[in-house]
This record gives structure tokens, sequence and C-alpha cells, in this order.
């Protein structure tokens, strides 16, 4: 009887209070959401939804406020008071008729978006990604985007309740209860956040609504402990204390069941959409047990990075650790892994690294962490044969800006030996040696612009179990160092009149003999613009193969190199290709001009310069592949003779309006021989309003070359796709969320990341 | 049902330093119109929100138709009808929708009764209670308090601010509850006319203590007040032996007597510079002042 005199009550004040016009705002303001249907631009959709979220946020404290306020506003509280009524029954109808105009206005405020909700890389916001989108991993399908609102609204709804029941006092003042409300959920949201941002996780929408309802049942209760059981005849002060009390309570739990589930968040859910980011194949690796092993660095949103050990052959996956760098050790003959862990990239509150070996079946860990200090930071460590630890270490004096020191400790963290080195990366041998630039003498010499320098940078080469250091200079830029740090190929400039004179030169170290490789003749002189000067004096450090890779391509041994020489005869450039050899820097025609295109000068752009390349020698050096614009031929050096190994100016079959992957290298992968090549493609809608964006995905497809011709081996109608060799035999197919392999002649994929069984060991 | 309505034993509270209720006790019998009279800051309306549990005492026991204020307020709230100093009725509501409402709150809720009594005070059924005068609103809270036949009527200055005539018609319904005769009626006023016209008992409080619990005509016994006519004006320094307080005229004096004092009236007569000696109409304002007063100097 009493509740149906108060839900009565409640639906005249609905009436009275014109709630109702207040929904039909709502819904009015809800169908912005259609802007997205005559603009698929971003700003469009942003028009849509970003009004929308404040509002929402602000919309169930603002339920839970006015739905108590009615019946407490001006003095009426006096009213109820010595009515016969439960206050147990005046809070319960109170509460749920606030959460029944919440859902009201949730609905008229949130439907169309809900009904429009899309994932995925069909939005053009996130279509440059071939993973997972934002959305898709905070909601995935349209059912788990309204359990996230209704259970994140509910949330704040809940903590908006508590202040209008902890201030239900007869002195109560109407007009500061929204602004306590407001400031509770402000503050709440904002340690939510700051909790979710220091576990450096970010939840599904769902589980995160899963513990937020939690919490805003408990808000609840203790809105209902303070206005129905606490006794109403307390001291505003011991009203306070018991307020904040259940309030600071109520809050604890909910971090610390925000720090409870972060544990299970932060590692990586086989039904979770994770990007695979980077592959180690570990048959490429001194570790060469088992060719079905891949290490891989998987981006999950929700946790980050995760460096996974996949088994492509049992089709199961370890979870190896978050934020770990993946250090290839060279004569790894312990069957570990080797990894740098910080505990986030972006993060230095940690102070100190974690050194992490791994075994290949996942389990044998061990890690001792490298402290850094307040003000210095390692950026980078690296382990050396013998068990010994290397670290660049930065530090920042205050006198200067900073020093970079190379640090060699053992393997329980302690420092051994610190070498001043200066500023950039550093390579190290198997010797255990290390060389690196050496730092600047003067505090000058750091300061000068380097783009008006015309010095070459002084090396050191550190003999890391000695201590000794070999300081010497180069006689030009270094570009590209030996594996063996033994050679160096470096770039000469001089000026003369204005124009920028180059060649090449081969360096012995530490003797710096030198071997001319190109002379001065090789290239056209070219007049020094202020653009250029920049181009060509960069801080390299130490190996920039992409400079070289225009011209030169160097095989791994450093014993040879091909050329690919570009002379002006007349109107048009002539190509051709060498093959240099660096012990006796003779010089063999390999492909002559003849069978190589000409082309205009003046039609020769940028791109169409690197329109003929060479791309890369064959893994037995017998042969190399070499690209003119869209085709990629075969060249065998023995004899000479070319054939078309991939043509990616045939249109793949079932892809309209493809990208134009003509001359796209990340299109095709060449098979681990180097002599197959596949490639995959793209196909986008155009978008209505600007024709040169791509808008929504289409279609996609792998092929295979087979004698030049391509073999389609996979479609996808779903997602972008990306794919590359695992093996001469077995493709790796990268489809948004999830990595399959694939037979080279065809047949089905097989999913083996995420698992398709779910599970993990 | 018991004999007694309201039952007040040793009831204390205090306000931070201030003593606003000082261990009073009081009973009021069942069936009876009893007024709470005292000076601003007597402590009527805590005593009166005490029992309705409204506010806790920090002393003393109170029991209201037989049961504790505090372990059954709820009960109590469903069995009594109150009319605060201030409403606080929803005023986005109509007056037809208050009752509507208040039906549904009390659960002996009586419509012929509360139609009764809304003939009465002549209420606009239709009108938002945002739109009813002061008097008006006071009827519309007194129609709730009776709506429901309650067995005990609690009004805590129910016509201070209002004009003669509504005043009359609030008596009125109050009246018109008298033709029950086990329904009780406690209202505290400082309008002691209106005591007079309808309570038969009275409490006096001051300064938090009660001074005086009785029925109107003993209340008026207590004190005897006389009209002293002089032949000619008499000295100032004249002396009525006996008189608690003298107003003095030039030939006329009026003087008051405690109940006991009767005695000293013919010697008084008697006196040569007398002329005339005569009784006057104790009302309930002279025997207040004079309780109070008394209360005050004994005190």
């Amino acid at each position: 009887m009493i509740y149906k005199t108060l839900i009565k009550k409640r639906l005249r004040e609905f009436r009275a209070k014109k709630e109702a016009i207040g929904l039909s705002v709502l819904f009015a303001f809800s169908l912005l959401g259609l802007a997205r249907f005559w603009s698929d631009e971003p700003w469009a959709i942003l028009l849509g939804i970003v009004p929308l979220l404040p509002m929402g946020f602000y919309l169930a404290p603002a339920c839970a406020i006015v739905t108590f306020r009615y019946d407490f506003a001006k003095g009426a509280n006096r009213f109820w008071e010595y009515l016969p009524i439960s206050r147990s029954a005046i809070w319960l109808v109170n509460y749920l008729s606030g959460l029944v105009v919440l859902c009201l206005s949730t609905i008229a405020l949130f439907w169309l978006q809900v009904l429009l909700y899309r994932t995925g890389p069909g939005s053009e916001l996130f279509r440059h990604e071939l993973g997972p989108s934002a959305f898709e991993h905070l909601a995935p399908n349209r059912l788990s985007l309204t359990a996230s609102l209704a259970g994140i609204l509910f949330w704040l709804f809940s903590v908006g309740v508590f202040p209008v029941a902890y201030l239900d006092k007869q002195e109560q003042k109407p007009s500061g209860t929204p602004a306590l409300a407001a400031v509770c959920c402000l503050l709440l949201s904002i340690v939510v956040c700051v909790t979710l941002n220091l576990c450096h996780v970010v939840p599904a929408g769902l589980s995160l609504a899963a513990v937020l309802i939690v919490s805003g049942i408990l808000f609840s209760a203790g809105s209902y402990v303070l206005f129905a059981l606490a006794p109403r005849h307390i001291t505003p002060g011991k009203r306070a204390l018991l307020g904040l009390g259940l309030f600071l309570a109520i809050s604890g739990v909910l971090v610390g069941h925000l720090y409870l589930k972060h544990l299970e968040w932060r590692k990586l859910d086989p039904s979770e959409p994770a990007l695979v980011e980077r592959l180690y194949r570990l048959s490429r690796l001194p570790i060469k047990d088992n060719p079905d092993l891949v290490l891989a660095n998987v981006r999950s949103y929700r946790s980050g990075m995760h460096s996974v050990l996949i088994d492509m052959k049992r089709g199961v996956h370890h979870d190896l650790g978050r934020w770990m760098t993946f250090v290839d050790v060279p004569n790894n003959h312990d069957g570990l892994l080797y990894f740098v862990k910080s505990s986030h990239p972006d993060d230095d509150r940690s102070r100190q690294s974690f050194f992490v070996l791994v075994g290949t079946d996942g389990t044998a860990r061990h890690s001792f962490a490298i402290p850094h200090s307040s003000r210095s930071y390692a950026n980078e460590v690296r382990y050396l044969p013998g068990k010994k630890l290397l670290a660049y270490k930065a530090v920042f004096p205050e006198d200067r800006l900073s020093r970079s020191y190379l640090c060699v400790a053992n393997s329980n963290g302690t420092l051994l030996k610190r070498f001043e080195i200066g500023y950039g990366d550093c390579l190290v041998n198997e010797a255990g040696q290390a060389l690196a630039l050496a730092p600047a003498e003067t505090a000058n010499e750091s300061d000068d612009d380097e783009t008006e320098s015309t010095k070459y940078k002084p090396y050191m080469l550190i003999d890391l179990d000695t201590g000794s250091v070999e300081r010497f200079g180069l006689p030009g830029e270094a570009l590209l160092f030996a594996r063996d740090l033994r050679r160096v190929i470096c770039s000469r400039q001089r000026i003369e009149d204005g124009r920028r004179y180059q060649s090449y030169v081969l360096v012995e170290l530490p003797s710096l003999r030198e071997r001319q490789i190109l002379s001065e003749t090789e290239f056209p002189p070219e007049t020094i613009t202020s653009q250029v000067w920049e181009m060509f004096y960069p801080s390299i450090a130490t190996n920039n193969e992409e400079s070289l890779k225009e011209f030169l391509c160097v095989d791994a041994s450093f014993r040879k190199a091909l050329y690919l020489k570009k002379r002006i005869d007349g109107d048009y450039f002539r190509f051709s290709i060498h093959l240099i050899d660096f012990e006796t820097t003779e010089r063999t025609t390999i492909v002559p001009e003849d069978a190589l295109p000409q082309m205009a000068v003046v039609d020769t752009g940028r791109d169409a310069d690197r329109s003929v390349a060479i791309r890369q020698f064959t893994a037995d050096l017998a042969g190399f592949i070499y690209q003119i614009g869209p085709k990629a031929w075969l060249c065998d050096i023995e004899s000479g003779e070319s054939t078309i190994i991939c043509d990616t100016s045939i249109m793949v079959q079932g892809v309209e309006e493809s990208e134009g992957i003509g001359s796209a290298p990340g299109s095709v992968d060449y098979s681990p021989s180097g002599r197959r090549a596949l490639r995959y493609d793209n196909a986008w809608e155009r978008s209505t309003l600007d024709r040169d964006r791509p808008s929504r995905f289409k279609s996609a497809a792998v092929d295979v070359f087979v004698d030049g011709k391509p073999v389609r081996v996979y479609t996808g109608k779903r997602r972008p796709v990306g794919a590359e060799w695992l093996d001469e035999d077995r493709i790796l197919i990268f489809e948004a969320d999830k990595m399959c392999v694939l037979d080279a002649a065809g047949g089905e994929p097989r999913q083996v990341f995420p698992p398709a069984t779910g599970a993990t060991p | 049902m018991s004999d007694v309505a309201i039952r007040v034993d040793g009831l204390v509270r205090r306000f931070g330093l201030k003593t606003a209720v000082d261990g009073i006790t009081f009973d009021v019998p069942t069936g009876s119109i009893c007024g709470l009279i005292g000076p601003n800051g007597a402590g009527k309306t805590t005593t009166i929100r005490i029992l309705l549990d409204l506010l806790r005492a920090d002393r003393g026991s109170v029991h209201v138709l037989g049961m504790d204020s505090t372990r059954d307020a709820f009960h109590i709230a469903s069995r009594v009808g109150y009319v605060p100093e201030r409403h606080h009725i929803f005023e986005w509501m109509s007056v037809r929708q208050v009752l509507d409402f208040a039906s549904g709150v009390y659960p002996r809720w009586d419509w012929e009764e509360c139609n009764h009594v809304g003939a009465i005070l002549d209420l606009p059924s239709d009108r938002k209670v945002k739109d009813l005068s002061r008097g008006e609103t006071a009827k519309l809270a007194l129609l709730i308090a009776l709506g429901h036949k309650p067995e005990l009527l609690i009004l805590d200055e129910p016509t201070s601010g209002l004009d003669p005539l509504v005043r009359r018609d609030f008596l009125a319904a109050i009246v018109g509850l008298l033709k029950d005769a086990n329904r009780t009626v406690f209202f505290s006023t400082h309008i002691l006319s209106d005591v007079e016209r309808v309570a038969d008992r009275v409490v006096v409080m001051d300064e938090g203590r009660v001074v005086a619990n009785d029925s109107l005509d003993s209340l008026r016994r207590r004190f005897l007040k006389v009209s002293v006519l002089f032949r000619s004006p008499p000295a100032y320094d004249f002396e009525i032996i006996g008189a608690r307080r003298v107003d003095k005229g030039v030939r006329e004096w009026v003087a008051v007597f405690d109940e006991g004092g009767r005695h000293n009236l013919a010697r008084l007569a008697a006196d040569p510079a007398v002329a005339d000696v005569s009784t006057q109409p104790m009302t309930l304002e002279d025997a207040f002042v004079e309780l109070v007063r008394k209360e005050r100097t004994e005190g």
C-alpha cells in the first residue's frame, strides 16, 4: 500500500517536474549521431559522440540527485519525518525511481549510438591499423557496449546517491548537494583512472563495468545505511564521520578490487584481440632447437605489449611478460631467451630495469634488477656473451645537459666497468668489443650545430674485458659497420665551389686502412642547398643501412656488395647492377644497362628514381632480387640471368580499387631463401566526400608468386590482412586480431594466435 | 485504552550549554484538550518534537498513547495527527493530491472524516499547495492530521500568524473532535485566548520547566484578583497586606492574591480609606503571568 502510494507520487512528480520534456530533449540530442550518415568525416562522428559523453557522465549523478531532491527540497524532509513511512521505503522508492529515470534518459540519449555502433577497421578513424581498434577492445559489440554503458552509469548514479543520503538532514541545503555529488563522482573517476594508469591496464568496458557495478552496489548500500539504518538523531559530527568513513572504505574496496582485477587483466587473455607487432623466428636466431617456435611482440589494448612464445605446431603460446625487449644474443648456447624489461616504457618511476632469462619452454625464468638513480637512467640494456650485462646509461649532471656512459655489470647488476661515451647507440661484437661515438671533449664541441659542422665524428672502440679504449677518427661519415666491427662503410663528402662531391670507402678497423669502393665520378656533383646539407650530414651514430640501400646492398658477412649504378646519358638515366668484391675492390657487371630500362631525367622524381632498386641477396648469396617498378626480378650472380619473381602491377583479382601496392615494399615479402615472393593487398571503399581517402574496408587477398604469376592462397572479407613468410613452405597471415599459418601451396589457414581453442598451458 | 494519552517523566534535553527542557514531568489525560503554554524559549516545541521522536531526549522517558516514543515512533506516527508550526507539504501537489497521498500513507485514513473537516475548513481542492495562503496551508496541515481520525492530535503553535477568521475555523475543527470523547488534543500556543476557548487542561512551561499542569478552572482559581476603590487617592506606600502584586491607579488599585489570601479581604474592606472591595474574573493570561512571575521569583 505504502509503496503504491509512493510510486504514484513519483509518477505525479514525473509529470509535474517535466522530466518527460527533459527526456525529449535528450532524445533530440541523440539524433546528432545521425551526423555520421551525411558525412563520414571524423569530426562528424566526434560531433555525435563527444557531447554525449559528458552529458552521459552528468546524467547519472543528476538523476540520483534530482530524484532524492524532489522529496527533500524546500524543507519537504520535515514533512516526511512525521509521516508513518519507514525511511527504507522512502530510500527504496527514490532509488528505484532514480534508476528508472536513468534508464529512460540513457535510452533517450544513447539509443542511436548503440544502434549505429560498429567496430573494427570499418571505422575510418582506425582504418590505418590492421589490428583491433580501441573501440573493438572496449566494446566489441552492441551488447557489451550497452552493458558497459549501463554499468558505468549505474556506478555514477550510486556515487551520486551517496552524498544525497549523507546530507539528508533537517539542515540540509539542497543547493550544495549537486556540487558534492559532482565532486564525489569526479574524484572517484579520477581515482579509477589513476589506478588503471598506475597498473598500466585498459580493461574492456564490460570488465570495468563489472568492478564498477560491485562498487556501485556498495555505494548504494552505504547510502541506504546512512539514510535508513543510521540513527536519525546522531550529531552532525558523528554523521560526517560515518559518511566519510563509509565513503573512504568503499573507495578503498574499489581501488583494491581494481588492483586485484588488474593482476588478471595484465595477463594476455586467449580470447582477447591482440595485434602481433613483431615476430622473431627462432629458426633464424642462434636457438634453432624448434623451428616451430616463434617469438612475438603482441600488443594488447588491455595490458600493452607482451612478449609471447608461440608454438606453431602445438597451437599454444606462453605469455613471457609485459614490456620486455628481446635481446638477440650472438652464439647463445644455453637455450634461453634474453629480455630486458622495464615496468613500462613511459614510466621511469620504478627506477630500475629487469634483465630476464626465459627458457624456450616459457617456464624457466630468472631476473635481476638494474637500478637507476634519480639522475641517471639506463636507456638500453644488452647481454654479452660471458654473462655480462651492458647498459647504456645517461646521467644528467647539473652543469651540462647529459653524459652517457657504457656500463658493464655482472649478472647481479654489480658495476664492473664504466666508460663515458658520446650520445647515441652502441655496437657490440662477439669478441666483447663495443663501438660507440667518443664523448665530446669540450662543452663547445658538444654544443656545435651539427648541420654546420663538417668534421666527422670521432669513435671509440672499447675492449669490455680489458677496459682498453681506442679512440679514432674515420675518414668519412660512418654508414654501415660490419657485425664483427672490423669494417665500416663511410661516405666521404667534399665541397668545392658550392657543389658537393661524395665517395664511399671501406675502412678496416682498427688499422683504418681505406679502400675506395665508389669514387666521386660515380655520383654527379650536386648543388648544395640547406636542405641537402642537412640530409647529408645527419646525426648518424652507427649503422644506417637505409641511406645505403638506394644504391648499395651489402651482404651480412661484409665481403661483397651489389651496386646500382645510375648514369646520365643525354636526357636519360641509365641503370646497371654491379658486384663489388670488398677484398679486391673489383667490380663485376651483373646486369648491364641494356637489360634495365632507361628513364627520362625530366620524368624522374624522387619516387621514380627509386623505382629501380636492389632489394636483397638470396640466403645463399648466389643471387639477389632487384625491382623495376612493380616487377621484382631474381638474378643469378654467376650467370647473370634474371627471372621475374613477383609482378605487383597485376591487379589482385577480387580486390577493387587497390591501395596501389606497385612500389610499396611493405606489401611484398620474400621467403627466407630469397627466392619466393608473396604479396598482400587490401581494398577500401572510397570516402563519399574525399575520393582520395579510403574509408571502409572491403576485401583482402594474399598471393604467392609461382613463376612470376600470382596464385591466390587467401582471401579476407572481414578484416585487413597482412602476410609474411614463416619459412620456405609456410606463410603467416595476420588478420587484425589473429595470426594464422598457411601452406604456401594453399589450403585452409590454421590459427596459431590467439589459440583457436583458447587454451594456454 | 490507557487513561493517559501523554506521559512525560523527567525529560531533559540540552542544546550545547543551553538546557531547553529541564527535567519536566507531566501527564495529559486521554480525551482532554490540553494546551501547552509558555513564553518564547520555554521549551514547548522541543517537548513536542521529543513526543514524536523528531528529537531525542538526553534523559527521561516519554510515552504517547501508552507507547515509548523512541521505540514505537513509527506506530505513534500512524495514530497521532501532527500539525507543525511551519508546514513543508509538497508544494508541487494540489490539495486533492496531497490528501490522496496522505490517505495512502495513513492506514486508518477516513475520507468521510476528511470531507467533513474539509467542509468546515473550506479548502480549494484543486489549487496547488504553493498557491495556498498561509492560513490555507495551515488548514491543509490540520486536515491531513485529522483525516485519519487520530487518537491524539498534537499541534505546535497551530494558529500562530493566522488571522482571527482562520483561527476561528481552525478551532472549530478542533472542537469538532470533541464529539469523540476518546480523542486527545495537545497543542502549544502563546495565544492564550485560544487555549481558553477550547482547552480544559493547561501545562505551563517556563525556562524548560513545568510551572503548572492543571485544569483551566483550577489554574484560574489559584489566584484572586481584587479591585480596591479608595475614598481618596491613597498614599503611594499604602500597603495591601497579603497581595502578591498590586497595580496602582489613582483611586482604584487592582491586587492579586494567592488562593490562600482570601482571608485578607475582610481586613482590607474594613480599612477606613477603602470605599469598596470587589473580586474580578481571573483570566488565563492573568494566571499565566502570575505563575511565571511566581516561578521566576521563587526559582
